[in-house]
């Protein structure tokens, strides 16, 4: 499936044609919303999903009419190195014990996997099971977006049966992904190409050692990761037409995978058109015509038919409380135990680089991104009914886990001495 | 460093370049040394799954407690309707940190079993229940019909409420 995603998103993305590994990430993220947007389609005109109507919208998305690529944008290619070669071995280890399921995320047995079973069984979201009221509370959160356990479910179904083993491959695909995103940024941004290898490599055996000490097979924190990933290119570069439609894709995929990813898609829409506004105050309303739809039409895809089934069958879950600043003590004592805990080697400290990221003018908006959403992770903490400390127990390490790739790339562009323009070595 | 000394790419070894080089480089070794070390953690910990014990809140596939569960549900689901709602209970052995197990079987067992509505024998829903699953526990006759022993456990048939004799 994944190979069949790679073309069909450049309708969605225009990039120079010999960028192929750049814009891989691109047309993953771009290609899964796609046909999870059509997925919703098919449910929303009675098609049940099976083998041959699933087949048939991979179809249709590959022959989506292809905008021309443009010889003279895109990101700039760079011969592979050896900081390519160990981002590919950090993700071939991560595949490999991922298809153990050793260490799959027990939210794939709580909610991701469970649900995209009952998915499968019914050939659509099985909004009845979701509202059952046994299913509440601390249950199988039906309240959460639903593209990943869609995702699990097409690809049992076009398989034929529902193999857990065979989905944990999701994850190794979202991380290579993140990593090409990566890439992809650290070239536009001109970094060394020592730098860039060794920033790539550290990044990939970061990320990998957190997914398997914090066992996140199988789970949809790194395609938040991902979102991030993809986004910064847009947001680190100057705009344009090709930037608005990378944020809006960006910020729908988040928004469709997980949560979180819903401040985040209205952060990345409200950052990107802040920026583009105060670089371009005098453009005319026409021109901002297709900003405006690019940046939010995708993410509006994405969220408003969420919200609407979601109200529709009831299925909100009340998990905010009253906003209580005296709870940052025990949310500050949750959140030293959980980077200290040993199957993460302090990784998560690493978010203190957060500020270097503010440090240089063009990496400003990836780093007022990263901010706002770690501000509302804070709020979230800050204003839940359930015990502060074990909360952040429960789901600091993946949270942090969402922000660290962007924000180690991120201080590597930052602090790019020469700032140098995009240019091949 | 005396002031000749240089860096790569000929920046005096002191200048920024450099320095955060030098630092990429380190972050680059703490991140190589945390993906080795979880990278063996892992293969170590799925070969010895078999032996390791852990709480419910630990639980992961191949550990034995789990096992157990994949097999029980392997047995009982060609004896349940689909879709039929179907009430499972177990003994509590563990609470507080370590986390409830008998909750926590009850969720894997739902995920090992998606073709029925699984549900918590304690919660309300389970009074509608037209089938009960029983992990190492038996479930009190007349109500509760005992369909066929498994390895693990049992499963009954539950009596309508019309049909239970009164106590």
């Amino acid at each position: 499936m994944g190979r069949l995603f790679h073309r069909a998103p450049d309708a969605f993305v225009d990039r120079a044609p010999d960028a192929l590994v750049d814009r891989a990430a691109d047309a993953l993220v771009a290609g899964a919303l796609a046909f999870y947007l059509a997925l919703g389609l098919l449910q929303l005109a009675g098609v049940p999903w099976t083998r041959w109507t699933l087949l048939a919208v991979l179809a249709l998305l590959l022959v989506l009419p292809r905008r021309a690529a443009s010889p003279d944008r895109g990101a700039p290619t760079r011969a592979l190195g050896w900081g390519d070669a160990a981002a590919l071995a950090a993700v071939v280890a991560v595949a490999l014990v991922a298809l153990t399921l050793w260490v799959t995320t027990p939210d794939f047995v709580y909610h991701w996997g469970f649900k995209a079973e009952r998915f499968a069984l019914a050939r659509a979201i099985d909004f009845r099971f979701l509202a059952h009221p046994w299913n509440g509370g601390p249950g199988i959160h039906p309240d959460y977006p639903n593209l990943l356990p869609s995702l699990y479910a097409a690809t049992a179904l076009l398989a034929g049966r529902f193999d857990a083993q065979a989905l944990m491959l999701w994850s190794a695909v979202w991380l290579a992904a993140l990593l090409v995103a990566l890439r992809s940024a650290l070239a536009a941004a001109g970094v060394e190409r020592w730098t860039a290898q060794a920033a790539l490599a550290a990044t990939a055996l970061a990320t990998a050692a957190y997914g398997l000490g914090n066992l996140l097979a199988g789970g949809a924190d790194w395609m938040i990761a991902l979102a991030l990933a993809v986004a910064a290119p847009a947001l680190c570069g100057a705009g344009g037409e090709e930037a608005d439609l990378q944020i809006g894709v960006a910020a729908a995929f988040a928004a469709a995978s997980k949560i979180e990813g819903v401040p985040l898609a209205a952060v990345l829409v409200a950052v990107h058109l802040a920026g583009r506004a105060w670089r371009e105050g005098r453009r005319t309303p026409r021109a901002w015509r297709w900003t405006a739809l690019a940046t939010v039409l995708p993410p509006a895809a994405a969220i408003v038919p969420w919200i609407v089934e979601t109200t529709r069958h009831g299925l909100w879950q009340a998990n905010a409380g009253a906003f209580d600043w005296s709870r940052r003590a025990e949310i500050w004592r949750g959140w030293r135990e959980v980077a200290a805990s040993a199957p993460l080697h302090g990784l998560p400290w690493a978010l203190a680089l957060l500020p270097l990221v503010w440090f240089a003018r063009r990496t400003r908006p990836l780093a007022a991104v990263l901010t706002a959403q770690a501000l509302v992770y804070l709020w979230a903490y800050l204003a839940s009914p359930i015990d502060p400390w074990l909360y952040v127990l429960s789901n600091g390490s993946r949270l942090a886990f969402q922000l660290l790739p962007a924000t180690l790339v991120g201080a590597v562009i930052a602090t790019e001495p020469r700032g140098r323009a995009a240019a091949p070595p | 460093m005396g002031r000749g000394a240089r860096g790569c790419g000929g920046d005096p070894i002191h200048s920024p370049t450099v320095i955060r080089k030098l630092l990429v480089g380190l972050a680059l070794l703490w991140a190589g040394y945390a993906a080795l070390r979880e990278l063996n953690a892992a293969v170590t910990g799925y070969d010895l799954r078999g032996q390791r014990p852990a709480g419910p809140l630990q639980w992961r596939f191949g550990m034995p407690a789990v096992e157990e569960l994949t097999r029980f549900a392997a047995a009982a689901r060609p004896l349940l309707p689909a879709g039929s709602r179907v009430a499972f209970a177990s003994v509590r052995t563990t609470s507080g940190r370590a986390g409830d197990d008998a909750f926590f079987r009850y969720r894997w067992a739902a995920y090992f079993l998606p073709e029925v509505d699984l549900v918590d024998a304690g919660s309300p829903a389970a009074a509608a229940a037209g089938y009960a699953l029983a992990f190492r526990t038996r479930l009190p006759a007349p109500r509760f019909e005992e369909i066929a022993a498994l390895p693990g456990g049992w499963v009954y048939r539950v009596a309508p409420p019309d049909r239970r004799v009164p106590r």
